[in-house]
């Protein structure tokens, strides 16, 4: 409902595998999600995520591949 | 009590509660209890108060309203007298003022001023001839028409034959005998004094007094009979129907049980009786039969209101217009019975008693928000079924007084509906939601005087026969300390019985009781339901919860609801090292099995390891992407096999698709190339390393060491395999190796064993691939490889698994229904068989249960996203009878939510979208941050926190036991007429038919919207038109799709239905289809369409220079308001309703004689059946069997009334049978 309407306002939250979502704005991040300051509607947000997410693999695997 | 004089009621405070002491019939707890002044003053504004302001004296005659008036006025204007000369505003009245006073005077007088009242009465003495008007005579045994309260109860009387819904039953259980000779005087005086007791009523629509009535009073000797046959003699007395034409509509049954003293059922029907007129009964009968002679009958006016000018109702009108715009045309409940095409009136009742503690809270929150009882329990309520249903915009039904002054001291029927139209903003709390219902009922209250059948009309929706119009859902609030008989002496309270009826899906009632043994009030819930759509046990468990969500709702009302929701994991074991490790310990068992190609599990090592090291010999290794393009087959599984041997993962890909959307696939997704020789080779060229099976290194020598293996955490990548996403654009789902693990061979769906023998009959580029591989080559078991042309053919399916001796299969939806259809026999020897894809056909189910079963049949369900399968549900005969087959529980290592729109996980019951994580779930999609950030979001349940869950665009219901049943694709929810329509659903009602083998519904934008189609294939479907007839029996009519029957339905390359083929073969809608001939639903329901000549057809006759079929036109276009109609027109899709069609069938009456019953009428509402109905009555006759109608299903004669059940006239017309009267005074 309020995710689908163009002016929801998402939040970009990132967990601590370093992967990406979006997250209603005003609603509390669940647990083991940050959010990273960028705010906007869902598509604007799916954008950044686009451009800032470069390495998609986990930060453990990352790590485990020795060169997080 | 009664002062001679006092007219015909006289003070009722005594005459429940003792002298002085109690409130008055109807008055006093709804004074206490009102909104407007009374709330904003205080007298009403915290529920303890309501009642506290005492009984109020009453208004019969002129000089008790008089006093009323003055009352307020002086209260207002603070001055100690009124005169008739005064003026408001001179006195010192401001504009504020004077709509309070008026809100005031509402409350005071029983009378509904107009909110300026003041403005145009400013005198004093002009105010109380205004509010207490003229009066009239009454006019005995001339017929007069119907107000719109009666005519909404009669419609559904009408529909609903002889039901008992509108019946209300009063009982009184005396201490000592009841003198039935006395009784009787006193019942039949009462009827002399009261018109309403000697009121009949007509068809089409015509209320007759009579002169002179006597009141059935039955005596029955039950001194020695137990308490339940007491019960089920008073059950079955206030079940017996009225002859609605022959008055009295009352009737008395006294059951004399000696020295326990007698009972006295009074049943009345609800045309004549609201809750108020009730209260009059009893304190006039209780007069009477202490002796009280006659009154002379106070002459009262023909029911109506006091009529506010013209400009006032229109600008109520524009009040509800604006509120309703755009309101839901239903509220989800969640009900655990499939909903009928049609609601009857079947209900049931579950009562409980609210706890302390949700009351306190409640009350809490209404004495700082200033709210009435009435208001407090109407958000508790709103509140409650926000939280069970996950609705944000909700409707529900409360009951208003539409009695003017001059119906004051009136028995009859003067209870309209308001619809109060809740909206809850995302993250509200119970307190926005209290504001919220008191600010709207405060508005419903100014603009009550639009009756609720003009609201509907209004609303310009669609009649549903499954759904009530505006509201679904109602509330009451009764004050039980009202109510009750006292003969000579003898109190007793009044106990309603419940008739076994229900007038909504769900309709709360809340009661305030005095509980003896403590100084607080309890207060009783009663929920009644629809007993086709709620199970006892389901209508409980709702009730319950509902209940609980109140407590929860304000125990903390600055907060939204809670979630939780808490799951576990699985340990991770890489795949390929499973398959090493059989290969050590039974080294010559048989891994893979193709025709003559015989792979032991040594074998399939040595080739999987010359795999790989012919990969990591070119370079590539963890990390890297290896497509594999090969058919299905021994070299595909060993290549498989060699690329996570290398630490790779392996990309299938689709020999079958064209060759450059392979190489563009390879280009942009992978490292290398796998190709089983030089022809495959030369199609990759120029793009990325290939590597050839057949000139790898030959295998290793056995008895050399083996390779090395790659350490891998869980996190790395075992696969990519592409989907076609909703944009068209192949996404490729990364899978990382802790997913399979969690799939196989030990989850607890499906163990695979050694013993096993694992049928592979899956594209390897598709998912169910991955537990065909894995599950046998994991589990130490056979993989029996086979040609697709096996699995489509379902007797070469037969042999095959016959002779490979397969135990465990998998079958996508379709072609397990081929199976079925073709060898029903062949899959009895499976120890297990999957199916899924699609949803599955309860039908073919119960057929291959009944007949020749597997060991097992499991629903798999699942996104390629979450690996394979999400969650399982062993099929058993049960799940096949009705509804969708459920598709189960996650499986173990997964967690699966169904969330409503605010992300809040919806209870057992509720429909929300399924949400699927835990170790199955993907990486993300290949090289698609956006993508991947948008499907798969943060899982705010997971106990362990960072965790995320994939957003599956599959909508479910929350099955009692936990378990889910797939409803549709979120992109197949559908709105057709602004009906959310799921194409699943009625997809498996096309299924259902005898005769359609498969089908497919496709949802297909039209110049009207949205129209949906069924692609039919079948051994007989029989004709498009009969098809469509034997739809409408079973679903809604917006749900009744067109029907196109086709030779076979297209599949795709998954062994999918081919949506995109189907709609590309059935062209725009609407062209070249075949419409549901003969049928009530047009294809467009626009009335202004263009449609092709009508033709004459036997049975029908509309020729159209038949001056009675224009005349019947013209009747029906009136009704409707349209410029024209065709004959097919469905008077029901196209905005009729049953009281739209009474006044039609009034007017048909008048023009040409013919008296149409209602029910005959709504059985068939085409014009074309209409004008044969006139046709045969104007010819003197009956038409054999009512209609022509070969074709229409059901009672066509109007004398099988029950098939005939109207459930939107049902409901619109729905009403409580009592006590709306004082939960109407509760809302002022």
């Amino acid at each position: 409902m309020s995710e689908q309407t163009t002016e929801a306002r998402y939040v970009v939250v990132i967990n601590d595998e370093e992967q990406y979502s979006v997250w209603a704005a005003g609603r509390a991040v669940p647990a083991g999600w940050h959010t990273t300051g960028h705010e906007g509607t869902r598509e604007e947000c799916l954008e950044h995520i686009g451009r800032v997410w470069t390495d998609m693999r986990p930060r453990s695997l990352r790590q485990a591949m020795g060169d997080a | 009590m009664a002062e001679p004089t006092g007219g015909p009621l006289g003070p009722g405070p005594g005459a429940a509660g003792g002298p002085g002491a109690g409130p008055g019939p109807g008055a006093a707890g709804g004074r206490g209890a009102g909104p407007g002044p009374g709330a904003a003053d205080g007298r009403g504004a915290g529920p303890g108060a309501a009642g506290g302001r005492g009984a109020g004296p009453e208004h019969p005659g002129g000089s008790g309203l008089r006093a009323a008036v003055a009352e307020v006025w002086c209260a207002a204007l603070g001055t100690g007298e009124a005169r008739d000369e005064d003026h408001f505003f001179m006195a010192g009245g401001d504009s504020v003022l004077a709509v309070e006073t008026a809100m005031a005077l509402r409350e005071a007088t029983g009378t509904e001023p107009v909110l300026d009242i003041l403005f145009e009465y400013p005198e004093f003495g002009r105010l109380v001839a205004a509010l207490g008007g003229e009066r009239r005579g009454s006019g005995h045994g001339a017929p007069r028409a119907l107000t719109p309260a009666e005519e909404r109860l009669w419609a559904v009387e009408q529909v609903h034959r002889g039901t008992p819904l509108y019946h209300v039953g009063a009982v009184y259980r005396f201490d000592g005998p009841v003198d039935v000779p006395r009784l009787r005087a006193a019942l039949d005086a009462l009827a002399a004094e009261h018109d309403a007791l000697r009121r009949g009523f007509q068809a089409p629509g015509r209320a007759v007094t009579a002169a002179v009535v006597s009141v059935p009073c039955r005596w029955v000797d039950a001194r020695d009979v137990p308490a339940e046959a007491v019960g089920r003699l008073l059950d079955d007395e206030v079940r017996v129907p009225f002859d609605l034409a022959r008055p009295p509509l009352l009737r008395a049954l006294a059951v004399g049980r000696g020295q326990a003293g007698d009972v006295l059922l009074l049943t009345v029907h609800h045309l004549v009786c609201d809750g108020r007129s009730l209260a009059l009964l009893e304190t006039r009968l209780g007069e009477l039969y202490d002796g009280a002679g006659p009154v002379a009958a106070e002459p009262v006016a023909a029911a109506g209101t006091l009529s506010p000018p013209p400009r006032r109702e229109e600008a109520a009108l524009e009040h509800w217009r604006r509120v309703l715009a755009g309101a839901p045309a239903g509220l989800d409940l969640p009900h655990d019975l499939p909903r009928p095409a049609r609601l009857g009136t079947a209900g049931g009742v579950h009562t409980l008693t609210m706890p302390a503690r949700a009351v306190a809270a409640l009350e809490a929150v209404a004495e700082q928000e200033r709210l009435s009882p009435f208001m407090a329990w109407t958000a508790a309520y709103v509140t409650a079924l926000s939280a069970v249903t996950g609705e944000r915009d909700l409707v529900v039904a409360v009951p208003a007084s539409s009695r003017g002054p001059r119906q004051r001291a009136e028995v009859g029927m003067f209870v309209g509906i308001l619809p109060l139209r809740v909206g809850l903003r995302p993250g509200a709390t119970a307190r926005n939601a209290a504001g919220q219902v008191r600010r709207t009922v405060t508005e419903a209250l100014a603009h009550r005087q639009v009756p609720f059948q003009t609201m509907v009309e209004e609303s310009r929706h669609t009649a549903d026969p499954s759904r009530a119009p505006l509201a679904q859902a109602a509330f009451t609030f009764l004050d039980a300390s009202e109510g009750g008989l006292r003969l000579r002496g003898t109190a007793a309270a009044r106990e309603l019985l419940p008739t076994g009826t229900a007038k909504y899906e769900l309709m709360w009632s809340v009661t305030r009781c005095a509980d003896a043994t403590t100084a607080e009030p309890a207060y009783r819930a009663e929920l009644e339901y629809h007993a086709e759509l709620f199970s006892p046990e389901a209508a409980e468990d709702l009730h319950r919860r509902l209940v609980a969500a109140v407590g929860t709702a304000f125990a903390r009302p600055d907060e939204p609801l809670p979630v939780t929701g808490p799951m576990a994991q699985a340990p991770y074991t890489p795949v390929h090292e499973r398959v090493r490790r059989h290969a050590v310990r039974r080294p010559g068992a048989p891994a893979v099995l193709h025709g003559a190609t015989r792979l032991t599990y040594r074998e399939l090592d040595l080739r999987a390891t010359a795999i790989a090291a012919g990969l990591r010999g070119a370079g590539l290794g963890r990390g890297s992407v290896v497509a594999v393009s090969a058919p299905r087959g021994a070299d595909t599984v060993a290549a498989f096999l060699g690329v996570l041997y290398a630490g790779c993962a392996y990309l299938p890909v689709d020999v079958r698709q064209p060759v450059a959307r392979s190489r563009a696939l390879v280009r942009s997704a992978a490292h290398a190339v796998l190709v089983p020789g030089p022809a495959e080779a030369a199609a990759y060229a120029d793009t990325v390393p290939v590597l050839r099976l057949d000139t790898l290194p030959a295998p290793c020598d056995p008895a050399g060491p083996p390779l090395p293996p790659v350490a891998l955490t869980p996190e790395d990548a075992a696969y990519v395999m592409f989907t076609s996403g909703s944009t068209g654009e192949p996404k490729g789902v990364v899978v990382p190796h802790r997913a399979i693990s969690r799939l196989v061979p030990d989850a607890d769906f499906a163990t695979v064993g050694t013993g096993d023998r694992v049928a592979h009959l899956s594209s390897p580029a598709f998912d169910a691939s991955t537990f065909e591989i894995w599950g046998a080559l994991a589990g130490g078991a056979t993989l029996v490889v086979d040609d697709r042309e096996t699995a489509t053919s379902p007797a070469g399916l037969r042999r095959f698994l016959e002779r490979e001796r397969i135990t465990v299969l998998w079958l996508t939806t379709t072609l397990l229904n081929q199976v079925v259809d073709f060898a029903p026999d062949a899959l009895r020897h499976l120890r297990v068989l999957l199916a899924g894809g699609e949803q599955l056909d309860g039908r073919r189910l119960a057929k291959l249960l009944a007949g020749s079963p597997p060991g097992r049949v499991v629903n798999g369900y699942g996104p390629t996203e979450n690996t394979t399968f999400s969650t399982t549900h062993d099929i058993s005969a049960a799940d096949t009878a009705e509804g969708p087959v459920p598709i189960g529980t996650p499986i173990s290592g997964t967690t699966a939510y169904a969330l409503g729109p605010g992300g809040s996980p919806v209870r057992a019951g509720e429909a929300g979208e399924l949400y699927v994580g835990g170790d199955g779930l993907a990486r993300g999609y290949l090289d698609a941050p956006a993508l991947t950030a948008d499907a798969f979001v943060p899982d705010p349940f997971d106990p362990r926190g960072g965790r995320r869950m994939y957003r599956t665009g599959d909508r479910v219901r929350v099955l009692p036991g936990g378990g889910f049943a797939f409803l549709g694709r979120r992109d197949d929810q559908v709105k057709v007429r602004g009906h959310r329509v799921e194409l699943a659903e009625v997809e498996r009602a096309v299924r259902d038919l005898e005769g359609v083998a498969d089908a497919v519904v496709v949802a297909r934008p039209a110049d009207t919207g949205t129209e949906i189609t069924a692609c039919v294939t079948g051994p007989a479907p029989g004709d498009a038109g009969a098809l469509a007839a034997r739809l409408r029996e079973v679903l809604p009519h917006y749900m009744v799709p067109e029907v196109a029957v086709l030779d076979r339905i297209p599949v795709n390359a998954n062994g999918k239905a081919d949506r995109t083929a189907l709609l590309a073969a059935l062209g725009p809608a609407a062209a070249g289809m075949t419409a549901p001939a003969g049928g009530p639903l047009p294809p467009s329901p626009s009335p202004g369409a263009v449609r092709p000549p009508a033709e004459a057809e036997p049975g029908g006759g509309e020729d159209p220079h038949d001056a009675l079929a224009r005349g019947v036109h013209t009747l029906w276009c009136e009704a409707l308001g349209t410029a024209r109609a065709h004959p097919e027109d469905n008077f029901l899709a196209l905005g009729g309703h049953s009281i739209k069609a009474l006044r039609l069938l009034a007017r048909v009456d008048e023009e040409y004689g013919a008296d149409i019953e209602l029910v005959h009428f709504l059985t068939s509402p085409t014009l074309r059946e209409l004008t044969a109905l006139v046709r045969g009555q104007a010819a003197g006759t009956e038409a054999p069997g009512g209609t022509d109608g070969t074709d229409t299903p059901g009672g066509t004669d109007g004398t099988g009334g029950t098939d005939a059940h109207d459930g939107a006239d049902g409901a619109d017309g729905a009403d409580m049978p009592d006590g709306e009267e004082r939960a109407d005074e509760s809302t002022g």
